[in-house]
């Protein structure tokens, strides 16, 4: 499964969006604000999403908040960042 | 909401990593002295620092925190509430002849945090029910009603942050109303493996020591302690030598509605709550000498207070105190009413310990030195999580 | 300082509403019904008050106390738009209790590195009373207070004391606690270390869980249900001259029954289970036998007194009354 997918299908499954399929995220929209309209608090829950399917770390907000405009950056910012997991 | 008489407070006490009592939290503040380390009574298993105010072993042997069938929060109030009784000159005969209310907030000291229980539930074995049972005994108003045989009101609010301001509010209410003679009023909390990775998680605490309403915060260091207040009626100080350190004239709550782990941007709740604490009191922003802040050294708390300081209270001295207490949580409203108290009483504020370079962005800015108070009247306020804004209003005592 | 009693919400594993209180009271004393090992309450009802989409984080206690907290409010006749400057008092036992556990799990199984923040977050006792606050856009006092079976006397103690000071002129008073494994678990081990006559019936405890809203105001002519008075939480044993028909809840062997009442003490802990904050269906139920609803069986008194014991021996009561005629 490539990385969009993958963090689709998490971001679905453990932040609750009942209404929403993976398939249905656009890879350029925003997550936060207006397209799928997520927040600060669903942004820490997905710090760890990112670290335990991927296993990258982001320790600083202000680095997490560039990867977190869309599937596209935050698949970027994996892609560049993650070493090898399994 | 209608102006109300001031209540009196005949006595204080406290207890944080700052000190075993206020007397010495007090020279710690002066001098800004702090060690936030890394928790000793559970591991960091983070793989980096996030440094806490623990209180040391060393102070459990002082009076009231060696019964170790309780929990800690149980045991600082305790020995928070042994001094305040102390300097309130209230003994056992003064007690025994009043209806005495007991009313504490506490955040950790009531939650389910057993994790090394839990941890052996999941693994099928059948856990010793000890930690159970010291929850069960410990609930905070409750056992310590319990352990002074008290006959008033007793509750146990848990409003996170605020926990320590609302009871204390609360408290100065029932005197009022003439539901008790004496309120044991205030907050405590202990640090605990859960919270502490909780609040890691949520990525709001610095992994070095806390600067509050610094242009560097990064956030907030985890705290614990208690702080007590006795509250009396009129009627029952003339019955003993009471004398009187400070006065509740004003006591506001509410909440924001705007995000659960946020507080809203432009403080509206903390406004509102500012303007029913000054209207209780009889007085406007003008009154207050000096405010004892919040100040968690997160970017979003300090960031909304100090729009509110903007807007209300410019050019009013700010003092910020959890850079040597840490963040005790639902001790912190009730261990800074008491620190209030005391800067009232000597006429001074330290500069805030943690504090260095002003933030442009928020345009206002804590002490950075001592600055000389010459008024009677201060405000001390606390956020808390969920977004709930508690202010008390705080005038010196007559007799000090 | 008396208070009326506008409206109620009630949500339980016996069905949700005053009605379904009534119907599982009435059962009960008649030794018609059984009661589930596990309780389940349904929470479905609450999308028809809130956007699904702010659902998504809220967990099953919160759901309970949002359902609650709004069918409270529509009963009183009432909208969220008259709620702005209104009160909120939750009382609850052990709070978000699953939530809580939910948190320890993903600590054991994900380490402390990535572990939940949601899960943390919401597990914060204060944080079901904030999430009535938001969806509601309350800007009142708005208070938790946790002390096992008398939270809910001290809850109301809270809103009496509000409404006193002129703080506020209404305040919705809520009781939730919520049903799981662990806490059954550890009150049933926990009851077996008593002799039986020391545990107060509590090894035969059924399970119980559920969230009770009160809408009350300051204005007499607003008690649709009648009054609440008279409340106190403290250590001192009620009078018994003083007590009128009493529903009971919480932790007391015979012997303390005994030492209540002389007239006829209740307990209906076989109709809600086993729960901290008993003493809240047991005030709704007091309002509907004031109004007859279980005559003949319980004769209809002129006031009802409920009270609930702790097991540190503080003891929460209040007087509920009817409304004038």
């Amino acid at each position: 499964m490539d990385i969009k997918t993958e963090l689709k299908k998490a971001l679905v499954k453990e932040l609750n969006l009942e209404d929403i399929t993976p398939a249905e995220i656009e890879d350029n929209e925003p997550l936060f604000g207006e397209g799928l309209g997520l927040d600060s608090l669903d942004a820490v829950e997905i710090v760890v999403l990112v670290q335990r399917h991927f296993g990258v770390e982001i320790t600083d907000m202000d680095e997490g908040k560039k990867a977190f405009e869309s599937i596209n950056t935050l698949a970027a910012f994996i892609e560049e960042n993650r070493t090898d997991h399994a | 909401m209608r102006k109300e008489v001031p209540v009196s407070v005949t006595g204080m006490g406290c207890v944080c990593a700052a000190g075993f009592c206020l007397e010495v939290c007090l020279e710690t503040l002066a001098s800004g002295k702090r060690g936030p380390a890394d928790p000793t009574r559970f591991t960091n298993d983070h793989g980096r620092s996030y440094p806490v105010f623990e209180i040391p072993q060393k102070f459990f042997m002082c009076e009231g925190m060696s019964d170790e069938s309780k929990s800690l929060t149980f045991r600082f109030a305790l020995h928070a509430t042994w001094q305040a009784l102390w300097q309130a000159r209230l003994n056992a005969t003064h007690l025994g002849k009043a209806r005495v209310g007991v009313c504490l907030g506490t955040s950790v000291g009531a939650s389910l945090n057993f994790l090394d229980f839990y941890r052996e539930h999941r693994a099928h074995t059948t856990p010793d029910l000890t930690p159970i049972h010291r929850y069960l005994t410990s609930n905070p108003a409750l056992a310590l009603a319990q352990k002074l045989g008290a006959t008033g009101p007793v509750q146990t609010i848990v409003n996170a942050c605020s926990s320590g301001a609302d009871a204390i509010g609360m408290g100065a209410a029932w005197i009022r109303q003439g539901l008790c003679d004496v309120v044991i009023a205030g907050g405590a909390d202990e640090l605990s493996e859960v919270t502490y990775n909780g609040f890691i998680r949520l990525m709001i605490a610095d992994q070095n020591a806390c600067k509050p309403f610094d242009a560097n915060r990064k956030g907030l260091n985890l705290g614990e302690g208690a702080g007590i207040v006795i509250l009396e009626s009129p009627a029952f100080m003339s019955k003993h030598k009471a004398c009187e350190h400070a006065t509740i004239c004003g006591y506001g709550t509410a909440a924001d509605a705007h995000h659960l782990t946020a507080p809203h941007p432009e403080g509206l709740g903390l406004k509102k709550a500012i303007a029913e604490a000054l209207q209780q009191a009889g007085l406007g922003t003008r009154d207050i000498a000096f405010i004892n802040a919040h100040g968690t050294g997160t970017l979003n708390n300090d960031r909304a207070e100090a729009a509110v300081f903007k807007e209300l209270f410019l050019g009013k001295p700010i003092v910020a105190t959890k850079g040597v207490t840490g963040h005790t949580l639902g001790a912190a409203g009730a261990i800074e009413a008491v620190f209030t108290i005391a800067h009232l009483a000597a006429g001074k504020i330290p500069a805030s310990p943690g504090f260095e370079r002003p933030d442009p962005e928020l345009g206002v800015a804590p002490t950075s030195r001592p600055k000389t108070i010459r008024g009677k009247v201060a405000m001390s306020q606390s956020l808390a999580f969920g977004g709930n804004n508690s202010v008390l209003i705080i005038r010196k005592g007559r007799d000090v | 300082m008396r208070m009326a009693l506008e409206g109620m919400g009630i949500v339980a594993p016996f069905g949700n509403g005053i009605k379904a209180l009534k119907q599982a009271a009435f059962l009960k004393i008649s030794n018609e019904s059984n009661t589930s090992s596990t309780p389940a309450t349904d929470t479905e009802p609450l999308k028809k008050h809130v956007p699904v989409r702010s659902l998504r984080r809220v967990d099953h206690f919160t759901r309970m106390t949002l359902l609650a907290a709004y069918e409270a409010v529509n009963d009183a006749g009432l909208s969220p738009a008259d709620m702005k400057d209104a009160g909120i008092v939750l009382a609850t036992g052990y709070g978000p209790a699953r939530l809580t556990f939910d948190f320890l799990d993903s600590i054991i199984d994900y380490g402390p590195n990535m572990a939940s923040p949601l899960a943390f977050s919401h597990s914060v006792h204060n944080i079901p009373a904030a999430t009535v606050a938001l969806s509601m856009h309350i800007n009142g006092p708005c208070f938790t207070v946790s002390q096992f079976e008398t939270s809910v006397a001290a809850a109301f103690l809270t809103a009496r004391t509000w409404l006193a000071e002129e703080r506020v002129d209404r305040v919705l008073v809520g009781a939730v606690d919520e049903y799981t494994e662990l806490l059954q678990k550890n009150s049933t081990r926990m009851a077996l270390e008593l002799s039986s006559d020391a545990s107060g019936g509590r090894r035969n405890h059924t399970p119980g869980e559920g969230a009770v809203f009160f809408c009350l105001h300051a204005d007499a002519s607003r008690a649709r249900y009648g009054f609440i008075d008279q409340v106190k939480v403290s250590r001192v044993q009620p009078d018994r001259a003083q007590i009128t028909p009493i529903f009971f809840s919480g932790a007391a062997g015979p012997r303390h029954r005994a030492a209540l009442t002389t007239t006829s003490l209740h307990d209906f802990s076989n109709v809600y289970g086993n729960i901290p904050t008993a003493m809240a269906f047991d005030i709704a139920l007091a309002t509907c036998v004031l109004q007859g609803v279980l005559s003949p069986r319980i004769i209809t008194p002129n006031t009802i007194c409920c009270l609930s014991r702790d097991r540190f021996g503080t003891v929460g009561k209040l007087i509920v009354t009817p409304q004038e005629i």
